[in-house]
C-alpha cells in the first residue's frame, strides 16, 4: 500500500474517532451527566416548592373589573411584601357576582358554575353588599350576612363622558338651557331633532346621538345610572319613591335614554370603558360611567382618536365606594380569613391608597389629599376637561324595593318585556 | 447526497473518503450545542404531556394569527398542571365556523369570528340543539377591531367625489342601476360597475354588508325591525344593490386578494374589512393597477370586533379552558397587539395609538368611521337574511364537464373520476336557487348540449338524472369546448353569468384554439378589459392536474375569466363544487 494512502487512512481513522467522540460519545456522556444533575435539581426544586406551598395561604378576590389596574398593581406589591399569601384575582361585573353569591349555600364549596367560593368580595358599591346581605339574612337562606367586615377602599363619582367635538356642538345647541345634562340629552333624543347630530348643529356624519352604559342587571355602574336618571328627572337629591319610579313620564324618560345605544350592553364598567376607547365616537357619544375609568384612560383616548373627552357630573350624583368584604362561609379556613384581613389592611395602607390616585380613584383614606398635592387629579389637561371637586350634589339612595322597581322599569324600556 | 448514492455515482474512493471526513466533521459540529436552531421553526409536536388548543377564526386575520401563534408555540407555555400548550390555528369563514360548531364538524377550544354578530346566531342554533347556550358574550374578549368598508380603486372613488364628498349606499345604487355605468361620472373607460361582497351564509363581512344595506334602505341607524327590512321599498333597495354583484364568495380575504391582483376589469369595488385595504396597499404598492381606498359609507357601518370566546361545550375540560385562556391572553398582550397594527388592524389594547399602516398613505382614514350602526336583534338578522335570499342576484349557470375516456380512471380508489364528478355536480345543483337557470354541456372529442337554459326549481330532479347518466369516452377538446360554451350562453343582464368547467386532462383535439391565451383573447378577456359578462370557474381534476401544465392552463382561463381555479381529487370533488357554489 502506498505510503500516502496509509497516511490518508490514518488521518481518516483519527478523524472518525474524534468525530465519533464529539458527535456521539461526548454528547451522550454530557447528556448523562446533565440528566443526573437535572434530576437532582428537579427533586430539589420540587421539594422546595412543596415546602413553600405548605406555608402559603391562598386567597381569592372576586372584584368589579373597573378597578382592575389599581388592584393588579397593588397585588403585585403585596406579593413582594407578603410571599406567604398568594392572591388570586377574579374580575366579574358587580351585579353578576352579587347574583352568583346570593345562591351560595353552606353545604357546597363552590358557586357560579363550580368556581371556588371567594375569600374576599369587592363589588363596585355598597349597593350590592346591601342587596346580598338582605337576601342571605333571610331564615330561608343562610340566616346571616354573607359579606362581613366590609371596608371602603376607594371612591369614584359617576360622570357623563363626552367627546370634545360632540361636547362643543351639544353645548352650543343647549347653551341657554344648562348645556350637557341628562335632561337635555333626553330632550335632544325625543325633541324635534330626534337625536340627529345634524339637526342639533353638529356634523351630520355623526348620525344619531349614542349613549353608553352597562347592563344594570350585571354591573353596578348600570344600576347607578338608573338611579341617577331618576333623581335628575325629579330634580331632587332625596330618595326616589316607588310611585315616582313607576310614573309614566319617568318611564318615557328612561326609555328615551336607555334605548339610545348602538352597541350591545356590556356586563362590566371596565369592559365598557375599553370598548368606548377602542370604538370611539363612531359608536359612543355620551358615556355614563365612573369618573375613575375616564381619568385612567385619558391619555389613551387622545392616542386613539386625536381628541379628548369632557367630564360632566350629573346635577344629582352618587359615588361608587368599592367595599372589600370577607365572605363568611364554612369553606373559608381561619388562616384564609386572617390572610384576607392582612390583604384588606394592605389595600388601606397609605402607599396603596396614594397609588389609587394614579388610577383615577379618590382614596377612602381622607387624610390623603386629592387636589393640590401633585396627583393625577392636578393634571391641567384633566382639569380643563372638567375633572374637579364639584361632582354634583350627592343623592340619597332609594330603598331596595325601589331599586328593584327602577330595574324593572329599565328592563321594560330596554327589552320591551 | 448520501453514501449509497455517492457509490452509485461511481465516486472515487479518495473522493468518498474526503466526503466522509467532511460529513463526519459536519455532524460533529452540528451536534455541538445541541439546540438545533432549525428545529425551532418546526411545529411543536403534540406529545402525551401536551394539550392542543384548536383555534378557529375568521380568515381575514389569518396573517396576524399565524405570525403570532408561531411565537406562542415557540414559547413553550404550560398550564398549571404542567401541560405544554400547543395552539393550532385554523382559518374558517366566520358564519361557516359557527355552523361547523353546531354540526360537530369543529370543536375549537377558542373561537374568534370576525364579529359579535355571529354570537347570537351560534347560541340560537346551539340552544335549539342542546338546550343551552355555548358562548357567553361577556366572557369573550375582542382581539382587534376593523370597520367594514367599501374598497374601491382610487380613480373610481375620485370620480364619485372622494375624498371631499362622503359616499354612501345611495351612490352605489345609482351606479349599479345606471345603464351607462361609470360614463355617468365622466369615466366611460371604467365600463360597467362591478361589485362584490361575500356570501352571508359563509362569511361575516357578507352578513354585515347586507345588514348595512338593510339599514340604509330603511333610513334608520338603530332599532331596525323585521318589518322595516321586509317593507317593499327596502326589498327593492336591497335588490338594486345586489344587481351589481359580479359574484359572491366564501371568504373576505378572497375578494381582498383577487381584486388587488386582477385589477379594475375584475371588480370596481368590494365590501371588505379596512385592514385588507391597508394590507394590499402596503404589500403590493406599485404592483397594484391603481391604489385602493377605503370608503366608509356615510349612512354608517359596522365595526368588526373579532371576539375570542372559550366555548362552554361538553368537549371542553378544565385543562383545555385554562390553556385556551393562556393562549388568548397571549394574543391580547401588548407585543401581539402591536403586531396586529402592522397587519392593519386597530388593536383592542387601547394603550396602542393608531398609526401606520392605518394612514391615508395606505388608503384608510383613522378618523373614520364617523358613525356605526346598531347591532340588529337575532329576529331582524333573520329577516335580513331572508330578504337577501329573495333579492340576491340569481345565476345563469353553464356546467361544462369533461367526459373523455380518461374520466374512467380511478386514481387508486374504488370510484372512477366520472362517478365522483357526477356526485359532486349533483350536490352543486342542490345548492342552486329555484330561480337560477342551468345549462349542461359535456365534451370529449365533441360537445354535447344535454340541457339548456332550464329554470332549476321545477327541473332539479331532471338535471340530476341527466348528470347521473354521463358516460366517459373519447378525447379532450378543452379550448374549443369552452369557446363553444361561451358562444352558446344566452347572457343575462339580471343574473350572474357563470361557466363552471371540469377537466381531467390537457387539450388533445382542439382545432380553433391552441392555447388558453388565444382562447381568452377571442373573447376580449384580458387583464385590462372585462370582455363578456361571464365568470369562468375551472376545476383541474385527477392526477393529470399534478403535472403542472393543465393547472397553468386552467388557472389562466379562470384568472382571465374573473373566476377561480380549483384542484380536485376523487375524494374532494364534492367539496370543491360546494366551494364554487358560494360564489352564487
Amino acid at each position: 500500500m502506498p505510503r500516502s494512502r496509509i497516511i490518508f487512512l490514518a488521518i481518516l481513522a483519527v478523524a472518525i474517532i474524534i468525530a465519533v467522540f464529539f458527535g456521539v460519545a461526548r454528547p451522550q456522556l454530557e447528556q448523562a451527566a446533565n440528566d443526573a444533575a437535572t434530576q437532582q435539581a428537579v427533586i430539589r426544586a420540587q421539594n422546595a416548592t412543596a415546602t413553600a406551598r405548605a406555608n402559603v395561604t391562598n386567597i381569592r378576590i372576586n372584584y368589579g373589573t373597573e378597578k382592575d389596574s389599581w388592584l393588579k398593581a397593588a397585588v403585585e406589591r403585596f406579593q413582594v411584601a407578603h410571599p406567604e399569601i398568594r392572591v388570586e384575582l377574579i374580575g366579574q361585573g358587580s351585579m353578576a357576582s352579587y347574583n352568583a353569591l346570593s345562591q351560595v349555600t353552606d353545604d357546597k364549596n363552590t358557586f357560579d358554575g363550580n368556581k371556588p367560593i371567594p375569600t374576599l368580595w369587592s363589588p363596585a358599591a355598597s349597593i350590592q353588599v346591601n342587596l346580598l346581605n338582605s337576601e342571605t339574612t333571610s331564615p330561608t337562606k343562610l340566616n346571616r350576612e354573607l359579606a362581613i367586615n366590609c371596608k371602603q377602599l376607594v371612591l369614584s363619582p359617576m360622570a357623563i363622558m363626552v367627546w370634545e367635538d360632540r361636547a362643543a356642538a351639544f353645548e352650543a345647541a343647549y347653551k341657554d338651557k344648562g348645556g350637557i345634562t341628562l335632561q337635555n340629552i333626553a330632550d335632544a333624543l325625543s325633541g324635534p331633532a330626534q337625536g340627529s347630530w345634524g339637526k342639533l348643529g353638529g356634523n351630520p356624519d355623526w348620525g344619531l346621538i349614542k349613549v353608553g352604559y352597562t347592563n344594570p342587571y350585571e354591573s353596578n355602574s348600570g344600576i347607578m345610572m338608573v338611579i341617577a336618571l331618576a333623581n335628575n328627572f325629579y330634580n331632587k337629591p332625596t330618595r326616589v319613591t316607588g310611585a315616582e319610579a313607576t310614573a309614566p313620564d319617568f318611564q318615557k324618560f328612561m326609555a328615551t335614554l336607555s334605548n339610545a345605544v348602538s352597541q350591545s350592553l356590556l356586563s362590566s364598567s371596565g369592559l365598557l370603558m375599553r370598548d368606548v376607547i377602542a370604538r370611539g365616537p363612531a359608536s359612543y357619544d355620551f358615556v355614563i360611567v365612573y369618573e375613575a375609568l375616564g381619568i385612567e384612560n385619558f391619555k389613551n383616548v387622545v392616542g386613539r382618536h386625536r381628541q379628548t373627552i369632557r367630564f360632566v357630573y350629573p346635577k344629582f350624583n352618587l359615588y361608587t365606594d368599592h367595599p372589600l368584604c370577607i365572605i363568611d362561609h364554612p369553606s373559608i379556613t381561619p388562616a384564609e380569613r386572617e390572610a384576607a384581613k392582612v390583604f384588606q389592611n394592605f389595600l388601606l395602607s397609605k402607599d396603596i391608597q396614594t397609588l389609587a390616585l394614579t388610577y383615577g380613584y379618590r382614596p377612602a383614606d381622607i387624610s390623603i389629599p386629592i387636589f393640590g398635592a401633585n396627583t393625577v387629579f392636578d393634571d391641567p389637561e384633566l382639569q380643563a376637561a372638567g375633572v374637579g371637586d364639584a361632582i354634583g350634589q350627592e343623592l340619597a339612595l332609594p330603598d331596595g324595593a325601589t331599586i328593584q322597581q327602577l330595574l324593572t322599569v329599565w328592563r321594560r324600556s330596554y327589552t320591551g318585556s | 447526497m448520501n453514501v449509497l448514492n455517492a457509490l452509485k455515482a461511481g465516486f472515487s474512493r479518495r473522493l468518498l473518503a474526503l466526503w466522509l471526513v467532511v460529513a463526519i466533521f459536519a455532524t460533529a459540529c452540528s451536534s455541538d450545542g445541541g439546540s438545533g436552531g432549525g428545529a425551532s421553526n418546526q411545529p411543536t409536536p403534540i406529545t402525551p404531556d401536551a394539550i392542543k388548543v384548536t383555534f378557529t377564526y375568521g380568515s381575514e386575520k389569518d396573517a396576524w394569527v399565524k405570525a403570532v401563534t408561531q411565537t406562542f408555540n415557540q414559547s413553550n407555555q404550560r398550564t398549571a398542571s404542567g401541560k405544554l400548550i400547543v395552539a393550532e390555528p385554523i382559518p374558517v369563514g366566520s358564519t361557516e365556523s359557527a355552523y361547523d360548531i353546531v354540526e360537530g364538524r369543529a370543536q375549537p377550544a377558542l373561537w374568534s369570528p370576525a364579529s359579535r354578530l355571529l354570537i347570537p346566531i351560534l347560541n340560537d342554533e346551539w340552544l335549539a340543539k342542546n338546550g343551552k347556550e355555548i358562548v357567553d358574550p361577556a366572557e369573550c374578549r375582542d382581539l382587534v377591531l376593523s370597520p367594514i368598508v367599501i374598497m374601491m380603486w382610487r380613480p373610481m372613488a375620485e370620480a364619485l367625489g372622494w375624498p371631499n364628498q362622503n359616499i354612501g349606499w345611495a351612490d352605489i345604487i345609482k351606479l349599479a342601476t345606471s345603464p351607462n355605468g361609470w360614463a355617468d361620472y365622466g369615466k366611460p373607460q371604467f365600463g360597467k360597475f362591478r361589485f362584490g361582497h361575500t356570501h352571508p351564509d359563509y362569511s361575516n363581512s357578507g352578513l354585515q354588508a347586507i345588514a348595512a344595506i338593510a339599514y340604509a334602505a330603511s333610513g334608520k341607524q338603530r332599532g331596525l325591525t323585521p318589518d322595516d327590512v321586509k317593507a317593499p321599498d327596502a326589498v327593492k333597495f336591497m335588490q338594486q344593490v345586489e344587481s351589481s354583484i359580479a359574484h359572491y364568495g366564501r371568504s373576505t380575504g378572497f375578494f381582498g386578494r383577487e381584486m388587488a391582483a386582477r385589477g379594475t376589469a375584475y371588480l370596481s369595488a368590494a365590501i371588505v374589512y379596512e385592514n385588507l385595504v391597508a394590507e394590499n396597499n402596503k404589500e403590493r404598492g406599485t404592483r397594484l393597477e391603481f391604489p385602493l381606498v377605503a370608503i366608509y359609507p356615510k349612512e354608517g357601518t359596522f365595526q368588526s370586533d373579532h371576539p375570542a370566546c372559550i366555548p362552554d361545550a361538553p368537549y371542553m375540560n378544565a385543562d383545555l379552558k385554562e390553556a385556551a385562556g393562556i393562549y388568548r391572553n397571549f394574543l391580547l398582550a401588548n407585543a401581539q397587539q402591536q403586531r396586529a397594527l402592522e397587519f392593519g388592524f386597530r388593536p383592542a389594547d387601547t394603550s396602542i395609538a393608531i398609526g401606520a399602516p392605518l394612514t391615508r398613505d395606505f388608503g384608510v382614514d383613522p378618523d373614520q368611521p364617523k358613525n356605526t350602526l346598531s347591532v340588529p336583534t337575532a329576529a331582524t338578522l333573520r329577516a335580513i337574511r331572508e330578504v337577501w335570499q329573495q333579492t340576491k342576484r340569481k345565476v345563469n349557470l353553464t356546467m361544462l364537464i369533461d367526459v373523455s375516456g380518461s374520466m374512467r380512471e380511478q386514481d387508486g380508489t374504488n370510484t372512477s373520476r366520472i362517478q365522483s364528478a357526477r356526485e359532486g355536480a349533483k350536490a352543486f345543483v342542490d345548492q342552486l336557487a329555484d330561480e337560477d337557470t342551468f345549462t349542461l354541456i359535456t365534451f370529449s372529442s365533441n360537445q354535447l348540449v344535454l340541457l339548456e337554459n332550464l329554470p332549476v326549481g321545477p327541473n332539479r330532479d331532471r338535471i340530476k338524472r341527466e348528470i347521473d347518466s354521463l358516460i366517459a369516452q373519447g378525447g379532450t377538446k378543452l379550448y374549443d369546448s369552452i369557446a363553444f360554451s361561451i358562444e352558446r350562453m344566452k347572457l343575462s343582464t339580471e343574473k350572474i353569468n357563470a361557466l363552471v368547467v371540469l377537466s381531467d386532462g390537457e387539450d388533445t383535439e382542439s382545432q380553433r384554439f391552441t392555447s388558453p391565451s388565444t382562447l381568452m383573447d377571442r373573447f376580449g378577456m384580458r387583464a385590462e378589459a372585462a370582455g363578456p359578462d361571464v365568470s369562468i370557474f375551472t376545476i383541474g381534476f385527477g392526477r393529470a392536474v399534478e403535472s403542472g401544465d393543465l393547472q397553468t392552463i386552467l388557472k389562466t382561463i379562470a384568472s382571465r375569466g374573473r373566476g377561480a381555479f380549483y384542484k380536485a381529487t376523487i375524494a374532494d370533488i364534492s367539496q370543491i363544487y360546494q366551494e364554487i357554489s358560494t360564489f352564487f
